[in-house]
């Protein structure tokens, strides 16, 4: 099968930018992206410098983004892109981190998220077992962290995630999903003091986007993060904005079946916070004069009793 | 003498489970310790074991029962006192790991499950689904990171200082910048994995060149038992990718072109959980005899049925359709025995020293030796975990009581002059070209059936190969990220290795465990129960012969 | 065609022309809409946060209640398709949870038992309508004028349960835009977020995110954008001079709904389009239009 990488290069001893270089390639129906980078390294140009190791998904060395969206290249086919109506793959380094030479980019901040979380058991130490026992722990409560245990930190989800790109303090999808599985862990001790932790992390800044869905080991980053914000909410660690909007916004849609978007900037900002309130004026006035004004009766369903009713029966106290 | 920029009291090198176990015993015991590896330790081929990690936890088994097995595996080349070791630490090392994060799967009962494996008389292997090796490599890294060890992650050592018999350090290449340099340390620490990749499509990593082991070979290190190389009898045909033993724990079946379980024809009672070297030979030979599937046989899971497979095995399944095309559950998997474990190594004794001072070797680069002929499945990263620790503890000891040695001035212009002479050579050779050659070969040549003549023109094609390495030129001569520069010492590694592999099988005249030849049918413990130990002389590679330490179990004939 | 129209509550909210607008294109393109005025929130992903069963039974409830009525569920935004599509996959995915959701219904006298599919608006244009269909009704060619279209992030992901594009390489949008006469224009950020559901979280960030997506679409000589989604679209458009303002970005491009670029090329009134209800005034972007 024929097919032409469109790579990226960059030497930074001797290029002032990256340039795009091209490669012809005749391989097998099943070659892998990654076997056509060896391809060319082994009988065109043995300077393409790249990461890779185990070539079979496991070590997480070989992301990088093509046409567009991160991928682990060891488990994509070249045919899957082909069959896209795409011959040509266009091969650059993962985003939100700096190119250090070709396809190859500074892991450190995304390190750095991961140790933040603390990723390491920390138990009570009252209750560590004598060495010749394990702790109990039955298949029911390894399950919640079972996918978290996947993941390979090969940063695909990292370098596609919006946050991530513009915000360098969020912990990204990784290092949340690190956390969930100790959050989870029945043997931790620590489980408050990490969801606390999270908080300052990012663990509300998620921006719902779901990119991470498609993490090649099946991780669901996008799930564990929401677990753990559940989960702080049962913690009761609501005394921060994540939080509180959460719950601002459940109740809304508890009181009339839908949201009342005033309302909650309004409640979020605090009636009594004549500062924030003064500082979203200029926003609302805009959206006022343009007609985008929110009905002064918030609308609600026809029947909000039944909404209620619902509330009362899976809803948590606090969301009736 | 040179003034080094970096030094530890214990330096690791490799940061897969040994290294990192290592590491945070040394750390633990309270010395200033510091990890290399050439790439992250998340990238650590460690974290491609799948099936499990084997020690007697259940009550009704006992670790007598795991010694034996192991030793009978080895066809009875292990060190008995040192597979002794490991396997009565096994069950508080896994309790260990346990509790420090590790989420083996359980029991009902909450208890950490274990599964049948090939080769044991129990089901002994714990596990985490068909992820064992990364979860583990995980709970250790968490615990290098939760003891602060210093990780200089893409640090490529070059080579290994030795001066009157005494380690110094290493020297070694910053990967991101292309700065060699020396590194001083009391005591030094291999953890530098397998040399799967001299042969070709092996299961191995890229990264698994067996660097480490020629280094400390060219430093004066012997290493021992290089010959005896496990063919693993389920790989995927397409790129060597691994199929866990755990497949077959699981219940899967072999069959051959005719539909037949032909394992029961070779090992009459243990069929397809027999040891490794059996099995494989016996899918290469129904293969030969033409009940082969295109060069493969068929591993069949079909009966296992979706849920156990999806719960015991998901990421089997998913390796057999992205890189098979055929999902497990609908259809059997063609695989063929690859190349996957190299038995021998550096030749250490029972706490991990080498007969170099100071220099100590653990895992899969290390012989010490706990798999003779033959390793057991799930024994490989029990060894590294625990003879990892016990290089950590072993290494510390001699750090608290030996001072920083000097380094001979030689040693950085030394690897300097390499380097540059990959850069300047005129030469025509390329790197992959010869690498490929050299994979081919001793897959030909050095593979699951061997004999002499074929063996004998081996050596002579290796040693060819290496002659022409003299020729090869790089084309990239950038700093950052040379990673042509990088495949080349790799190369060169692995061209001392085959050479080694070759020699020591050449000549062993028997069969025994992996080493099997059509010349010599039988083990022939009058002559041949002995390490075979090299060391390098001015001219060339010195065979010579030490005794295996026995004790308990004699040998028997080996039935499955 | 006969829809349940599933209005979502931003285009009942802060953004009421693209109600109007969506009603005045089915009317054109005769396509009926029943409006479900009983329909709550999809929950936006935050009640699953939360409590994931309670959002799954709010929307089985919309379900039920389409479902009801015999009809497919239409939606103008992205984030309701994520929600309700996803929810939607995991009670079909899982008897067990349409039982226990089905007994929340009950106390309402209610039943869903899986059959009601949800699709945004551009899928039932490209899907269900057709562009050939489509383009026959256009009088108002966008000829010249060039379109970014913005898929943004939950219209695509997760894959099975919008299932109608492929999130890495979608086509269907520009396909429209091209049936409207119009000129797709290729660019980095068309699949990626706008920030909206952390705009009240951290604005700095959601900010910069949507000021990206503008940047991108303007570096690749966009004339406008298109959303299929009123949150994208409150991002993009309503908080566009906000945006621009806090992250210093000299951007300025309008951005219409779907809704309204399709009725602009079906020759709606442009007064009843609500376009002088966008923050951003695309005027001068449509004079060759208009
Ligand atoms: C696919 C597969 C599956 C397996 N499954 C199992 C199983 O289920 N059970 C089992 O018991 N065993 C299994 N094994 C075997 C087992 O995984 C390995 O033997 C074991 O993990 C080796 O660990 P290690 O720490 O010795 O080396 P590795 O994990 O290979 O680590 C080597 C380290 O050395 C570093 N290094 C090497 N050279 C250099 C250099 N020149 N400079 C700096 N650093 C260097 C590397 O960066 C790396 O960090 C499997 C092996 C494979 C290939
Ligand atoms: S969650 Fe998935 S995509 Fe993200 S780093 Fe882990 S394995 Fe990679």
């Amino acid at each position: 099968m024929k097919s032409t990488f469109l790579i990226q290069r960059y030497v930074p001893e001797q290029d002032s930018a990256p340039h795009v270089e091209r490669y012809e390639l005749d391989l097998w129906d099943e070659a892998t992206i990654l076997d056509g980078l060896l391809a060319i390294k082994d009988s065109q140009d043995d300077s393409l410098a790249f990461r890779r190791a185990c070539r079979h998904a496991i070590c997480g060395s070989c992301s990088m983004v093509v046409n567009g969206y991160t991928k682990l290249v060891c488990k994509t086919a070249i045919a899957s892109e082909v069959k896209r109506g795409r011959s040509e793959l266009k091969i650059t380094p993962m985003r939100s981190m700096k190119v250090l030479k070709d396809l190859i980019v500074d892991m450190s901040p995304f390190w750095k998220h991961f140790r933040d979380v603390e990723p390491w058991l920390q138990p009570d130490p009252a209750k560590v077992p004598p060495p010749n026992e394990e702790y109990r722990v039955t298949p029911q409560q390894l399950a919640p962290s079972r996918k978290d245990l996947n993941c390979i930190l090969c940063a695909v989800c990292f370098s596609d995630c919006g946050v991530t790109e513009v915000d360098s303090h969020f912990a990204g999808p990784p290092a949340l999903a690190k956390a969930h599985r100790f959050v989870t862990d029945p043997r931790d001790s620590k489980r408050k003091e990490r969801l606390e932790k999270l908080v300052d992390l990012g663990l509300w800044d998620c921006a719902h986007a779901y990119n991470c869905m498609e993490c090649p080991k099946h991780v669901d980053p996008a799930h564990a993060i929401a677990d753990l914000r559940r989960i702080s909410i049962e913690a009761g660690i609501t005394n921060n904005i994540g939080a509180k909007h959460s719950q601002q916004f459940t109740k809304s849609v508890g009181r009339n079946g839908r949201l009342d978007e005033t309302r909650l900037v309004m409640e979020l900002t605090g009636i009594t916070n004549v500062t924030g309130q003064i500082r979203n004026a200029p926003q609302g006035v805009r959206m006022l004069l343009k007609g985008k004004l929110p009905l002064p009766m918030h609308q609600k369903v026809d029947n909000p009793k039944e909404v209620r009713r619902i509330f009362e029966t899976v809803g948590t106290k606090d969301e009736q | 003498m040179v003034d080094a920029a970096i030094q530890h009291d214990v330096l690791v090198v490799g940061a897969g489970l040994a290294g990192m176990r290592a590491a945070v015993a040394a750390r633990e015991a309270g010395v200033d310790t510091a990890i290399i590896s050439k790439v992250h330790p998340m990238r650590s081929h460690s974290g491609a074991a799948q099936g499990g990690i084997n020690a007697a936890v259940a009550k009704d088994d006992s670790w007598e029962n795991h010694w034996f097995d192991t030793v009978k595996g080895s066809d009875y080349l292990a060190d008995q006192d040192a597979a002794e070791i490991l396997t009565r630490l096994a069950p508080d090392n896994i309790r260990e790991l346990e509790h420090q994060g590790c989420l083996f799967s359980r029991w009902q009962d909450g208890r950490i499950a274990t599964r049948p494996f090939g080769g044991a008389g129990f089901p002994r292997t714990c596990f985490v689904a068909d992820i064992t090796g990364h979860v583990i490599l995980q709970t250790v890294y968490e615990q290098v990171l939760k003891n602060g060890v210093t990780v200089y992650e893409e640090f490529f050592v070059v080579s290994l200082i030795v001066e009157d018999n005494v380690c110094r350090g290493v020297i070694t290449l910053d990967m991101s910048t292309g700065k060699l340099s020396a590194v001083r340390a009391k005591a030094v620490v291999f953890a530098t994995g397998g040399s799967g990749r001299v042969f070709y499509k092996s299961t191995n990593s890229l990264i698994s060149t067996g660097d480490g082991v020629a280094i400390a070979y060219r430093a004066g290190a012997p290493v021992e038992d290089m010959e005896f190389i496990q063919f693993h009898p389920t790989t995927l045909a397409s790129n060597g990718v691994l199929i866990t033993e755990g497949a077959r724990g699981e219940g899967a079946y072999l069959l051959n072109s005719e539909g037949d379980r032909f394992m029961f024809k070779y090992a009459p009672t243990k069929g397809e959980l027999a040891s490794r070297d059996v099995v494989s030979r016996a899918e290469w030979t129904e293969i030969l005899e033409g009940r082969g599937v295109n060069g493969c046989v068929l591993l069949d899971l079909r009966h296992l049925c979706e849920a156990r497979i999806q719960e015991r095995l998901p990421q089997i399944r998913e390796l057999a359709i992205d890189f098979a095309g055929c999902d497990p559950v609908n259809a059997p998997v063609p695989i063929k025995p690859g190349a996957h474990y190299t038995m021998g190594g550096i030749r250490v004794d029972k706490t991990c020293a080498s007969t170099v001072q100071g220099f100590f070797a653990a895992g899969e680069c290390s012989a010490v030796s706990v798999h003779g002929a033959n390793r057991l499945g799930g024994n490989s990263i029990l060894e590294t975990v625990v003879f990892g620790k016990i290089a950590g503890v072993s290494a510390a000891q001699y750090a608290r009581e030996h001072d920083y040695a000097s380094f001979p001035s030689s040693a950085l212009p030394d690897q300097e002059s390499r380097r540059n002479a990959l850069f300047q050579t005129t030469g025509k050779e390329k790197v992959a070209v010869l690498r490929d050659a050299m994979q081919a070969v001793m897959n030909e040549h050095f593979h699951i059936f061997r004999n002499e003549a074929q063996m004998a023109a081996g050596v002579n094609k290796v040693r060819q190969l290496r002659e022409r390495f003299a020729n090869v030129a790089i084309n990239d001569h950038s700093m950052v990220f040379n990673t042509a520069l990088t495949e080349a010492f790799e190369l060169d590694a692995m061209l001392d290795l085959a050479e080694i592999i070759a020699l020591g099988a050449l000549a062993r005249k028997e069969s025994r465990g992996a080493h099997a030849r059509i010349d010599y049918k039988d083990r022939d413990d009058a002559n041949w129960l002995k390490h075979t130990v090299i060391t390098r002389s001015p001219e060339g590679p010195k065979l010579s012969y030490a005794p295996v330490t026995m004790g308990k179990f004699q040998p028997m004939e080996r039935v499955y | 065609m006969k829809y349940a129209y599933f209005t979502g509550c931003v285009a009942k909210g802060t953004c009421p022309e693209l109600h109007a607008s969506t009603v005045e294109l089915a009317k054109v393109l005769g396509i009926e809409l029943w409006e479900m005025t009983d329909a709550t929130c999809c929950g936006a992903g935050v009640i699953r946060d939360e409590n994931p069963e309670l959002q799954i039974a709010l929307n089985a409830r919309t379900f039920a209640m389409a479902e009801a009525a015999e009809m497919d569920i239409v939606n103008i935004c992205s984030t309701c398709q994520q929600n309700l599509g996803q929810d939607n996959r995991a009670m079909r995915e899982d008897p067990a949870l349409l039982e226990r959701t089905n007994d929340i219904l009950s106390q309402n006298g209610l039943h869903y038992s899986g059959k009601t599919q949800v699709k945004n608006l551009l899928w039932v244009l490209v899907g269900d309508y057709g562009l050939d269909r489509l383009a026959q009704k256009v009088v108002r060619p966008l000829t010249g004028l060039r379109v970014a279209s913005y898929y943004g992030c939950q219209l695509l992901r997760p894959v099975e349960d919008t299932g109608y594009d492929d999130p890495d390489n979608p086509t269907s949008f520009d396909n429209l835009v091209r049936a409207l006469g119009g000129t797709p224009v290729d660019y980095a950020g068309k699949t990626r977020c706008c920030g909206f559901h952390i705009l009240t979280v951290n604005e700095d960030t959601s900010t910069k995110m949507a000021v990206k997506r503008l940047e991108e679409a303007e570096e690749a000589e966009a004339d406008i954008m298109v959303t299929p989604c009123p949150l994208c679209h409150t991002s993009l458009d309503a908080y566009q001079p906000r945006a621009t303002k806090l992250q210093g970005s000299n951007v300025r491009m309008p951005v219409l709904h779907l809704s309204q670029l399709v009725g602009l090329a079906c020759g709606i009134d442009v007064g009843d389009l609500k376009l002088n209800q966008l923050m951003v005034s695309p005027q001068s972007a449509l004079s060759g239009v208009l």
